[in-house]
């Protein structure tokens, strides 16, 4: 049977709801879904039930560095300054904010000073809320400061002035620009750099990782900001999700070798499966 | 070990004089022109001729993704297309997500409509801004003039505007024309309007920085159209026969490169002979 | 509590919204659209206003304690107060002649020379930073100085080759790293996305977790 008489028999079973072209979009984007999803709730359970050993994670040097840096802004008695990015609430957002959990929890232990620049309101709220309860579970309820998360702009350059701003003011010696950044990116990273500050990024704008390469000490490539909550928690349930991740992401390359190698020997199969739909 | 070389001067060189010096390089061509001639593309004359081969009276919605900061490399871009728009008689809708789009639409292309004779609300319209493209451009699969709740960027109403006839909902657009200089952009119309099949052609005009993503769309066929950064503006002014900043600003981009190439090659050239001179004074050290 | 509704209620409309995306079924598309999708635009609008207050109360404070640089704080509030008033008590509200004159003539242009600032730090850093240390630190720097001189008519002037080479690079040698580089990318954010909607990642809801 070929995928046009596959295609046929699936609109006779399956009536004329999936005639619609939107719904067969829909159901075979959650049929790709649910696959994902299974992989992942599967290693979720592993990760929760099982007692195999983690899988190991690669070093990643940018994240190793985010102690390294909050431990120099203590001996410099200088603040460490963290920086979300300006796409509001997103992917991006959310893995920034797991690790300023992580960032906040550090500057309250080792009581260095927690600065935060954003550009989205809302972000802010949900920021101050993570550096609150972070001081307050190391003990050190009496050093937050709610001055010190502060809502800069929305604009998209007053926030990069702002930044500008409190980073020369406040004399800052450590910068971590964690999220999704535009063009602000690059200003804001060489100003950290005039003020001496080192700096960890991770962002995803594929765009700007070469003006952070060049403007900061370390850098996180690619997705690798979406794995920082994971590996600085070592938590087992998250290093159980980047196995899945990384198990879906072999599926894929494998669809892909195996579309390339038969459309260059003629053959649509695999194309035609990919777009039964 | 003599730490006074020219090599060690340049490596520590103040800042600023390196920002006067680009600011010279860039600054002179403005004032006086070289006029080196430009390559054109093929994907900005296809992108020409694909917007020609629509009939008059076909609907565009120009989507005006501007802001200040974009202004250098949008404003000649969405100019251009606002007037080739103009001289192809096509009903143009200017849309836009980004909090200044609209308005610095109006503020840009109303003297063009102007002086190429297009009318207010017959040849042209500006829906203004609204928050939320999801939401909006959601809406407008179902009812443009209920997404904009039948209101223009001056508070006119869009259903009495003759432009807006026949134009209910977003697949009676014929195409559409999107300034990207970040999201909202050219992948919000794709998620909302290309994916769900309303609009079937989508011509990007990113900014240079979006060029590299942009390219990677229009060789999958997604969008039909890419006429980016400064460069593509130039070569749009060129093609319609109205010469304008772009071609202007592309000899003053051009000495900016050049000054940024010669940064590299001093930079790395001290770079190597401090190198150089550290190894032969650790060697004399040693023996 | 605190934690459990939050993630019950992003359950919930992430996955009405996954429905309203692929699905034509009338009930959840116009319950997504007419509520959902309105609720963002109301908070986004609730949101800007808490994010105003926010700065306001932070000048209010540098202004009562007097701290360095508090005269700035002034002129801020004293802006903001102006443009405000301007924009919703006169006669068109934003399409004023008087609101337009200061956006144009300030807020425009004020934007495009922070922009600008890219520009030359973006010079500084090619300067200070960018260094052929290694094999793929010089095929890098080699790659962007052809591309930098082949997007400008100089390029072509100098040599016809330029743009040839740029366009090669961009369209066969970059598009195809950004799409492998996009495919990961998504398939990360797919990830974190998937975490957030079954509160698998509640970082974002409380520290320490």
């Amino acid at each position: 049977m070929n995928t046009a008489e596959l295609r046929v028999t699936m609109e006779s079973l399956l009536g004329s709801w999936l005639k619609n072209d939107s719904n067969r979009l829909g159901l075979a984007t959650l049929l790709y879904f649910g696959v994902f999803s299974t992989v992942i709730l599967v290693y979720w359970r592993k990760a929760t039930h099982g007692t195999d050993p983690l899988p190991k994670l690669r070093r990643i040097a940018g994240l190793d560095a985010v102690d390294e840096a909050i431990g120099r802004a203590t001996e410099m008695g200088r603040p460490v300054c963290f920086n979300p990015g300006t796409s509001g609430f997103s992917a991006p957002t959310f893995a920034a904010l797991a690790v300023l959990g992580y960032i906040a929890g550090q500057t309250a232990r080792y009581d260095a000073r927690l600065l935060g620049c954003y550009n989205s309101p809302q972000v802010m709220s949900v920021a101050q809320s993570i550096v609150q309860t972070a001081y307050i579970e190391q003990g050190k309820a009496e050093s937050f400061r709610l001055d010190d998360i502060r809502y800069l702009s929305g604009d998209q350059f007053g926030f990069a002035s702002g930044c500008i701003g409190v980073i020369q003011r406040e004399r800052i010696a450590a910068q971590m620009m964690f999220g999704n950044f535009a063009a602000e990116a690059l200003i804001i990273a060489e100003a950290g750099n005039v003020a001496g500050a080192i700096q960890v990024a991770g962002q995803t704008n594929n765009l700007q990782t070469p003006f952070l390469v060049a403007a900061c000490d370390y850098c996180l490539m690619n997705e690798e900001l979406y794995v920082a909550s994971a590996y600085l928690s070592k938590d087992r349930l998250r290093v159980g999700m980047l196995a899945a991740q990384d198990i879906c992401r072999l599926v894929l390359m494998t669809i892909m070798v195996l579309g390339i190698i038969f459309e260059s020997f003629g053959s649509k199969i695999v194309s035609d499966l990919m777009t039964l739909y | 070990m003599n730490n006074s070389t020219i090599w060690h001067r340049l490596a520590a060189i103040d800042s600023r004089i390196l920002y006067l010096a680009l600011l010279v390089m860039v600054a002179v061509p403005l004032l006086r022109p070289i006029g080196l001639p430009l390559v054109i593309l093929d994907e900005v004359r296809d992108t020409l001729a694909l917007i020609a081969s629509f009939p008059e009276g076909s609907v565009v919605w120009l989507a005006s993704e501007v802001a200040a900061t974009n202004a250098a490399e949008l404003r000649p871009m969405i100019t251009a297309f606002a007037r080739y728009l103009v001289m192809q008689n096509h009903r143009i809708i200017i849309g836009g997500f980004w909090t200044d789009g609209c308005n610095l639409a109006r503020i840009w292309l109303d003297p063009i409509f102007e002086e190429m004779g297009a009318v207010y609300g017959v040849n042209y319209v500006n829906l203004g801004y609204r928050p939320s493209s999801t939401s909006v451009l959601d809406e407008c699969r179902k009812d443009i003039i209920n997404a904009y709740s039948d209101r223009d960027i001056a508070g006119r109403k869009l259903s009495e505007m003759p432009v807006m006839a026949g134009v209910t909902k977003a697949s009676d657009i014929d195409y559409l024309v999107c300034m990207s200089p970040g999201t909202p952009g050219t992948s919000t119309y794709i998620s909302a309007w290309r994916a769900t099949g309303e609009v079937d052609v989508i011509i990007d005009c990113p900014t240079s920085g979006m060029y590299t993503t942009a390219g990677n769309n229009y060789q999958a066929g997604i969008t039909k159209g890419l006429v980016g950064g400064l460069n593509g503006s130039a070569q749009v002014e060129q093609l319609i026969g109205y010469p304008g900043k772009a071609i202007r600003g592309m000899d003053a981009q051009g000495t900016g490169h050049f000054a940024i190439l010669l940064y590299l090659i001093i930079g790395n050239i001290g770079y190597y002979q401090i190198r150089r001179m550290d190894r032969e004074a650790k060697e004399h050290a040693g023996g | 509590m605190r934690r459990t509704v939050p993630l019950i209620l992003s359950f919930t409309a992430g996955i009405l919204m996954i429905l309203d995306s692929y699905f034509k079924i009338p009930i959840i598309n116009n319950f997504a659209t007419d509520y959902l999708m309105r609720s963002i635009s109301v908070s986004v609008a609730w949101a800007a206003g808490l994010g105003s207050l926010n700065l306001i109360r932070l000048h209010i404070r540098h202004i009562s304690s007097k701290r360095q640089n508090y005269q700035f704080s002034y002129v801020l509030i004293g802006v903001w107060l102006f443009m405000l008033t301007c924009g919703i008590f006169l006669q068109g509200n934003t399409a004023n002649p008087f609101y337009q004159f200061f956006y144009s003539n300030i807020q425009v242009n004020l934007s495009a020379a922070v922009y600008s600032l890219a520009s030359f730090y973006l010079a500084s850093s090619c300067y200070r930073a960018f260094r052929a240390r290694s094999v793929e630190s010089t095929v890098l720097l080699v790659s962007a100085a052809i591309v930098m001189i082949g997007s400008v008519p100089v390029g072509a002037a100098i040599w016809s080759g330029f743009p040839a080479i740029q366009g090669w690079l961009l369209k066969i040698v970059n598009d195809s790293v950004i799409r492998g580089w996009s495919i990961g990318l998504t398939l990360g954010g797919l990830s974190q996305s998937v975490r957030n909607l079954v509160g698998i990642e509640r970082g974002h809801l409380q520290a320490g977790e």
